[in-house]
């Protein structure tokens, strides 16, 4: 009897789980779901609040401080005037060109603006939510860019939040290229030690080309696979030694530690309703 | 409303404002690389002053509520939480359970034991484990740390919110005492 009292935890927790195992995959993910978005409240007025908070920290500042602000603004609005019209021009360019030679288009993006909720960067995964869910029609699988470069990816989408999968996560895999070469490298994020930026291994990487960390190469998204548009920078790759087989090296790349600061982020939602991913919500 | 699900609800809603301030706190952390976790305090007082069947669903109520927003498969926190439970559970009669201090310590060894199943599941999934051991230990100290910091007041809170509904843990008689 005594042996049976001392087991009874376990036994109720086995029927416990007996019981969820039975219950229907729709009824765990509509559980899931509803969990999710009673505590996606609570990120969104935390990050409103830092908003507020930001805002009457401003409000400090003399006047002299917010004039001269409003100049350097100024001077910044009309140098990306400029680069909008010379923008303009080369995608005329590239669009004449293209229909020139009969070249396939690259894949057409509205870029869509999104304040960071919240930060969650463990050992196991590294995510970024994000204030802007399927009420701003952003799709799972969109191309997320910041300031640095590329960020990640689209994994969830909610009703006004999203979560991103970063590029430090140990899930991310993507096609990157050094800058200058088209020959494609493997990426894999994952290595985020303490106190220290995100780094990523590479992997596949041609015999003659060279990193070290005095002379680091830059890394940037091959265009490969469709998601992520061609040209977007990844990280630095400070290491390379030749992989056991001998046919190719392998390495680590430095991430932007900016990543880990990030406060707003750009979504690159696809025009291409065939570029959408179906949703990954598990 | 009857007692046991008070009891439930109370610690639940005790539970979702620890996990938003740590959240917070992890959100504020991030550019240092470091990540706490108080999955210990959820676990302690339900499995030291609650029945069983009250306890068992407030922890397992309180995992599922941390797997929504995790990539994890569904269920797997509340699965942990609930194997804790049922290890604490077991033991708390040789305890001197009512004591804070007691709680405490129970909740350091509960998140040193979820740190090693969890390096012992997924570690070797990580493309380099030596850093994702250095950057886990680093995780273990803060987390402990804060659970030893944040663990009185919050099993204080725990207390009184059981008081406010009603609802306080039924009085045992201490053999320590």
């Amino acid at each position: 009897m005594r042996r049976f009292d001392q087991a009874r935890p376990f036994l109720t927790l086995g029927l416990v789980l007996l019981a969820w195992l039975l219950v229907p995959t729709v009824v765990k993910r509509f559980a899931r779901l509803s969990f999710y978005e009673f505590q996606a409240p609570l990120d969104v007025a935390a990050s409103y609040g830092r908003d507020l908070q930001d805002f009457w920290a401003v409000r400090t500042r003399s006047n002299a401080e917010l004039v001269a602000a409003a100049r350097d603004l100024q001077r910044l609005n009309a140098s990306y005037e400029l680069r909008l019209q010379d923008d303009a021009r080369l995608r005329a360019e590239i669009t004449r060109l293209e229909g020139l030679l009969r070249l396939p288009s690259y894949p057409e993006f509205r870029p869509e603006p999104a304040r960071v909720v919240r930060r969650d960067f463990t050992v196991w995964w590294q995510r970024l939510v994000v204030r802007k869910g399927n009420n701003h029609n952003i799709r799972v699988g969109s191309p997320v860019i910041y300031v640095g470069g590329l960020v990640g990816r689209v994994s969830e989408v909610h009703a006004t939040t999203a979560v991103i999968e970063l590029i430090s996560s140990p899930g991310v895999r993507l096609a990157a290229a050094f800058e200058g070469d088209d020959r494609p490298v493997s990426f894999q994020g994952g290595i985020n030690p303490p106190m220290r930026p995100a780094e990523a291994v590479i992997e596949f990487v041609p015999l003659d080309v060279f990193a070290t960390p005095a002379a680091p190469r830059r890394l940037v998204t091959s265009g490969i696979g469709g998601v992520y548009p061609p040209g977007l920078h990844v990280g630095e790759v400070y290491q390379l030694e030749p992989s056991t087989d001998g046919l190719f090296k392998s390495g680590r790349a430095r991430l932007d530690p900016r990543l880990g600061r990030i406060t707003e982020v750009t979504i690159l939602v696809p025009l291409d309703p065939a570029f959408f991913v179906p949703s990954a919500t598990p | 409303m009857p007692v046991a699900p008070r009891q439930v609800l109370a610690l639940f809603v005790c539970a979702a404002v620890l996990w938003a301030i740590v959240n917070q706190l992890n959100h504020y952390a991030s550019p240092w690389a470091l990540t706490v976790s108080v999955a210990g305090l959820f676990v302690t007082l339900p499995a030291l002053r609650l029945p069983l069947r009250t306890g068992l669903a407030c922890v397992l109520l309180t995992g599922l509520w941390l797997d929504a927003a995790s990539p994890l498969p569904f269920g797997r926190h509340a699965l942990l939480l609930g194997l804790a439970f049922c290890f604490v559970h077991r033991i708390r009669d040789r305890l001197p359970r009512t004591e804070t201090i007691v709680a405490v310590v129970v909740a350091l060894f509960v998140n040193l034991a979820l740190f090693v199943v969890l390096a012992f599941l997924d570690l070797g999934s990580l493309p380099d484990p030596a850093a994702g051991g250095l950057r886990l230990l680093a995780d273990l100290l803060l987390t402990q740390l804060l659970t030893v910091l944040v663990g009185p007041w919050f099993l204080a809170l725990q207390t009184a919110s059981l008081r406010l509904v009603g609802a306080p843990p039924a009085q045992i008689v201490s053999r320590y005492a």
